[in-house]
């Protein structure tokens, strides 16, 4: 049977076929082979989310260093719902490390000071 | 009075894009002026991936993006102020800033490149039927809400508009285990990326309601129901097709329109594309008024705003080392059938470069059409595309030989 569908690689978005033979065609680069027959496997996708920090209004937005089965998505978000982080947190700081045994981390995608006040940085 | 050569108003990837190359063209004082805590404007907020594909080669979220930006800055020593917002700019180039919230500053500049991105269009923006309670809220708004505070203050959710931003939240909300009914969208096709349609909506089994508009939306003092319903080629509604969500949050996804008002205070004039009337030079109706990003334009890729804000950095440093022949004619650039809106909206005589980027959207989807620019009565450019869409901005490069000082120039889409 031939498959249809659409590459989650980059924006661009192609369309993919593949055929009975496991022949992927439609892409525009060659990230889109490997992503076809994944897809077609086991789906995995990028997580992004936001963890709570001690002393912090604003939360610790984080992802998943590659992507990770589609199925195990909400697991690993209520992981993630369980956690409150000490700053300072460094950025690319692992939050949770091979999480759900699934071989990917958790990472921090930004810096976090002490004290929110010491982000007004000036050079003037 | 401290002065500088060269002030931007903004730091996201537009503004860091024209610091990053003025000061690799040598302009030695360079300020950046930016109203938030933080180095990269609306990418801290948005936490999902997919940025920065053409400019570091790898998808990043959008805090990602900006701590790379950040870097950047930081290792060229480039002034910056942050949670400083600029009140007014005069004929005589001072700038106002209101300085971290304590004192009002004056600065004076040789010349200024406006990246002060956009805002979000209003429910009242595309006169959205019944009450006006509390729980309507712009996507934009919502995110900030979300990923800049932390706060949660929704459980059951319609989204108007499906564009990225209005896809992006789907996703983002149905994570937090918030309840996303439906994307309602007023046109036949979503504007968003279909990678975006695959995995906020598809993965999460939200339906997309094409062609649906709200009619009507109930509840006081905050929102309890809101009906959509189908609409035909000519928007009326067809009978029956009536839905009725029960949700306490109507998030608007519905558009943006560039943030100009400090060039409108100058009487700076506006073209289509809602931002600053430029040249080919990014350069206002002020000769040493520069306008980037989507300050000027809204952009599909903040990779793209970076690189017209380095194309806006380029141009003032050669206004500003006086590299810049005087303008001695200019042509108007006109959009022909099919364009939304073309930029640059007029070439100035000698253009200076080898070549000219005209960028373009067309105003509905065609498929395999030419797009031929004129020169007068005479074609200089054609291309054929398989697709144009409006949600995607075309960029066609263009010898700039070929360009005449004598007559207008139109660029449309054929439909021979």
């Amino acid at each position: 049977m031939i498959k249809k569908l659409t590459c989650l690689v980059c924006p661009r978005g192609c369309t993919l076929t593949i055929d009975e033979a496991l022949n992927v065609s439609g892409n525009f680069c060659p990230r889109g082979i490997p992503y076809a027959l994944q897809e077609l496997k086991a789906p995995k996708r990028t997580l992004t989310y936001l963890v709570k920090v001690k002393g912090h209004s604003q939360p610790l937005p984080v992802r998943s260093d590659a992507p990770i089965d589609k199925a195990l998505i909400f697991e690993a978000v209520a992981i993630l719902n369980t956690l409150e982080l000490t700053p300072p947190i460094d950025f690319n700081t692992i939050v949770v490390e091979n999480i759900l045994g699934s071989g990917v981390n958790i990472i921090a995608t930004r810096k976090i000071e002490c004290n929110e006040d010491s982000y007004l940085r000036k050079h003037v | 009075m401290k002065h500088y050569n060269l002030i931007i108003i903004g730091a996201g990837s537009a503004g860091i894009g024209a610091a990053l190359k003025a000061h690799q063209e040598g302009i030695k004082s360079i300020l950046i002026i930016e109203k938030d805590r933080f180095v990269g404007g609306i990418l801290n907020q948005c936490i999902h991936d997919g940025f920065g594909v053409h400019l570091f080669k790898k998808t990043l979220t959008g805090p990602e993006y900006a701590y790379y930006l950040d870097q950047m800055l930081k290792e060229r020593q480039i002034d910056i102020i942050l949670n400083s917002n600029v009140t007014a700019i005069n004929e005589n180039k001072i700038v106002k800033v209101f300085e971290s919230g304590k004192a009002i500053i004056e600065l004076s500049a040789d010349a200024l490149i406006l990246t002060s991105g956009s805002y979000e269009r209003s429910a009242g923006a595309i006169n959205l039927p019944g009450e006006r309670s509390a729980g309507i809220m712009t996507a934009g708004q919502a995110q900030y809400f979300l990923n800049m505070k932390g706060y949660h203050f929704a459980k059951n959710v319609l989204i108007v508009g499906s564009g990225d931003i209005g896809l992006i939240m789907a996703r983002r909300l149905s994570l937090l285990g918030i309840k996303v009914h439906a994307v309602s969208e007023i046109m036949s096709y979503s504007s968003g990326l279909k990678r975006n349609i695959v995995q906020c909506l598809d993965d999460f089994n939200i339906p997309l309601y094409l062609s649906h508009k709200v009619v009507d939306v109930r509840g006081r003092p905050r929102i309890q129901e809101v009906d959509i319903a189908e609409i035909d080629a000519k928007g009326q509604v067809i009978p029956g097709t009536l839905k009725t969500f029960t949700v306490d949050t109507l998030l608007l996804a519905v558009g943006l329109i560039p943030y100009v008002s400090l060039a409108e205070k100058l009487g700076i004039p506006l073209s289509k594309s809602r931002g600053p009337w430029i040249n080919h030079f990014y350069q206002t109706s002020l000769p040493w008024f520069f306008v980037a990003g989507n300050a000027l334009h809204i952009h599909d890729l903040a990779d793209d705003a970076y690189f017209e804000g380095e194309e806006a950095g380029a141009a003032a440093s050669m206004y500003l080392k006086n590299l810049m022949a005087p303008s001695l004619k200019k042509i108007e650039v006109k959009p022909g059938a099919g364009i939304l809106y073309v930029l640059p909206n007029e070439v100035s005589f000698p253009i200076t470069y080898d070549t000219m980027k005209f960028k373009f959207r067309p105003n509905a989807n065609f498929i395999n059409k030419r797009v031929i620019i004129k020169n007068g009565e005479k074609e200089i450019y054609k291309k054929f595309f398989p697709f144009l869409f409006p949600s995607e901005l075309v960029v066609l490069t263009v010898d700039a030989h070929l360009v005449s000082d004598e007559k207008q120039i139109m660029i449309e889409v054929s439909y021979d």
